[in-house]
């Protein structure tokens, strides 16, 4: 605690050591402002994307630069700035406060606290817009983030610093599979974890505020808040701070990063980054192309994607792995800002809205959905274990269709629709409960090896929990091999045959 | 008539670097009132970036500082405005480039630094 006497003492000492030196700004005079855009003559040293400060205080940013005057995008309240105001340079470009003190907190895109509680420190100035890692600082994924949701840790591995979209219409389960992976993140704090623990950052763009005040009681419900940042730029926000909340969000991931953490970071929703930019690019008349949207709106993801990288252990080892959002329109993944964003990513969760109507949740289409990272991201334990899953549902979504045409089907085509059913059915999960890999690997292995062939398809979940319940309770010891995630062995494979084999006879 | 046009206009209603008002008036009776309005906002801005806008603290140094400032700035028009709260010194705005000279600001600044450490 300092004392007044300590405080009145350095201001005395500073004051006699202060030397007067002229300052020199270069300054603009407000000339037009329109909806939170600011058109002002001067500022002729301004550069691109700079920080400038008005007269009561509210921060914006160049970008636009004309012969005659620049173009400011406001990032705060735009009704007290008039005609005739002074505008000055900063010298800074944009940057965002980033340190330890950030977890477990909720901040809007310039690093002020939403909270409600204490202001957060000084730390690092992370600046939002860099040039992302070249070739030779990289390294290729090969280490998994474990969602814990089976359907993609068994099919659609991701690895840390992959970039895997999560794409899909309203209301089917996007940001939940986003937060499912943030609440198992909680396993990889414990010491005895191989992994790395990961710093999880959620970013909301566009979002309603109820919105994210749900999402954040969730993840403290669920023990993930103290690992996690939110970064948030609701609806009711300017454009302006709807634009930057994405690289806001990448800019506090780079801090971690540079630490050795890794990192995982989702923007929740990029559809709407892309509006947000829309409309800045119309008010500042650049010209408008496709959809209205301007010319370098690809150029806008990719940059920000790009920078979720794994570094190689020169330069720290960490990673930022990425798992941006985007929400069609009647499912079509054709579509403008879609196509551009799948170009960018390493790969993506597409979620049906027919698959989901059929009860089928998380709603994942096997077909269109892919990882391109693939089983470099997954376990040997797993690879092994889940290997031929992906193929017999694509048999089974095949089948499912030439079924329905009535004709009698033979014996193995019967039997790989009724396994397919099965499997189709071991995927399904309940929302906020991810899985541990040992847990993903039971439920799999029984599947797969035709031990779920005489339950009937409506008692498979039930069945899957009792086994579980049943192996944690009389067989920890074959939860503890499984966890070693190496691959399995002839015994343990025997193992885990008796232990279903026992749990079948007391299954009802 | 586009905005390059109108500037071009401004430029030429400048004679001997000095406003030439029968052409300002002659230009203005056969502009359109949307174009008269960026008209006169091109001759405000070129008024702006040919005027030096001095500050003092008194009256008493107007003289010497008027001397010294059209050495320096030669083809410069030089007004002065006085405020008593800068305390001493001076402050220069040359179109959008201030140079601030003033113990007032001085003293702001040094105020700045020594509270952001208590951050």
């Amino acid at each position: 605690m300092i004392r007044e006497e300590d405080i009145i003492t350095k201001l005395e000492k500073g004051l006699m050591q202060w030397r007067g030196e002229a300052k020199t700004l270069n300054i603009g005079i407000v000339e037009r402002n329109t909806d939170g855009v600011i058109q002002a003559t001067g500022l002729s040293k301004a550069v691109m994307g700079e920080r400038v400060e008005f007269e009561n205080g509210v921060s914006g940013v160049v970008l636009n630069l004309d012969e005659d005057f620049v173009s400011i995008i406001l990032l705060g309240e735009a009704s007290s700035i008039k005609e005739g105001d002074i505008v000055k340079r900063t010298g800074e470009m944009l940057s965002i406060n980033a340190s330890e003190e950030l977890l477990g907190r909720i901040v809007d895109p310039l690093g002020e606290p939403l909270d409600g509680k204490a202001k957060i420190k000084k730390g690092s100035l992370m600046p939002l817009e860099k040039i992302a890692p070249g070739v030779v600082e990289r390294e290729p994924v090969n280490t998994p983030l474990k969602t814990g949701i089976k359907a993609i840790d068994a099919m659609f591995p991701i690895g840390r610093g992959q970039r895997e979209l999560i794409i899909g219409d309203r209301g089917l389960g996007k940001s939940a599979i986003a937060i499912d992976t943030f609440i198992n993140q909680r396993n990889f704090k414990k010491s005895t974890s191989k992994l790395k623990p990961v710093v999880c950052i959620y970013v909301a763009i566009g979002l309603k505020r109820s919105t994210i005040a749900q999402i954040v009681g969730k993840l403290k419900d669920n023990d993930a808040l103290e690992y996690s940042i939110v970064v948030a730029a609701s609806s009711s926000e300017p454009a302006s701070l709807q634009y930057l909340a994405p690289y806001a969000g990448t800019a506090i991931a780079e801090y971690f990063m540079g630490n050795g953490k890794d990192v995982l970071i989702v923007h929740d929703d990029l559809t709407k980054h892309a509006w947000s930019y829309r409309q800045i690019s119309l008010v500042l008349k650049r010209p408008a192309g496709r959809e209205a949207y301007p010319g370098d709106i690809f150029y806008l993801h990719s940059r920000l994607l790009e920078r979720s990288v794994r570094l190689n252990s020169k330069h720290g080892g960490g990673s930022i792995t990425a798992l941006p959002i985007i929400e069609t329109q009647a499912n079509d993944i054709s579509a403008y800002i879609p196509t551009n964003v799948i170009s960018i990513t390493d790969g993506q969760i597409y979620l049906q809205s027919d698959l989901y109507n059929s009860g089928v949740r998380p709603a994942i289409n096997v077909g269109t959905s892919v990882s391109r990272v693939g089983g470099s991201a997954q376990s040997p334990l797993m690879k092994g274990v889940a290997g031929k899953m992906k193929l017999e549902l694509a048999q089974f979504a095949e089948l499912a269709a030439f079924s329905q045409f009535g004709s009698e089907l033979d014996s193995a085509t019967s039997a790989a629709l009724e396994r397919g059913k099965r499997t189709q059915e071991i995927l399904k999960q309940g929302q906020y409960q991810p899985l541990e890999e040992p847990y993903e690997v039971l439920s799999i292995w029984a599947v797969t090896n035709g031990h779920l062939d005489d339950i009937s398809v409506e008692k498979i979940g039930k069945f899957e929990r009792d086994f579980h319940q049943f192996v944690k309770r009389n067989n920890p010891k074959i939860i503890t091999v499984l966890s070693s995630g190496d691959k399995l062995s002839e015994a343990t494979s025997k193992e885990l045959e008796k232990i279903i084999t026992q749990f079948k006879k007391s299954f009802k | 008539m586009n905005k390059r046009l109108i500037k071009k206009l401004a430029e030429d209603s400048y004679s001997k670097e000095k406003l030439d008002r029968r052409k300002v008036f002659a230009f203005a009776r056969v502009l359109r009132r949307r174009d008269l309005r960026k008209y006169i906002r091109f001759l405000k801005n070129f008024e702006d970036r040919m005027t030096l806008r001095v500050t003092l603290p008194t009256e008493t140094e107007v003289g010497r500082v008027r001397r010294r400032l059209s050495k320096i700035f030669p083809n410069k028009k030089i007004v002065f405005t006085i405020d008593p709260t800068m305390l001493a010194g001076i402050r220069v705005i040359d179109y959008d480039n201030v140079y601030e000279l003033s113990l007032k600001n001085s003293l702001e600044t040094a105020l700045d630094q020594i509270t952001s450490r208590y951050d």
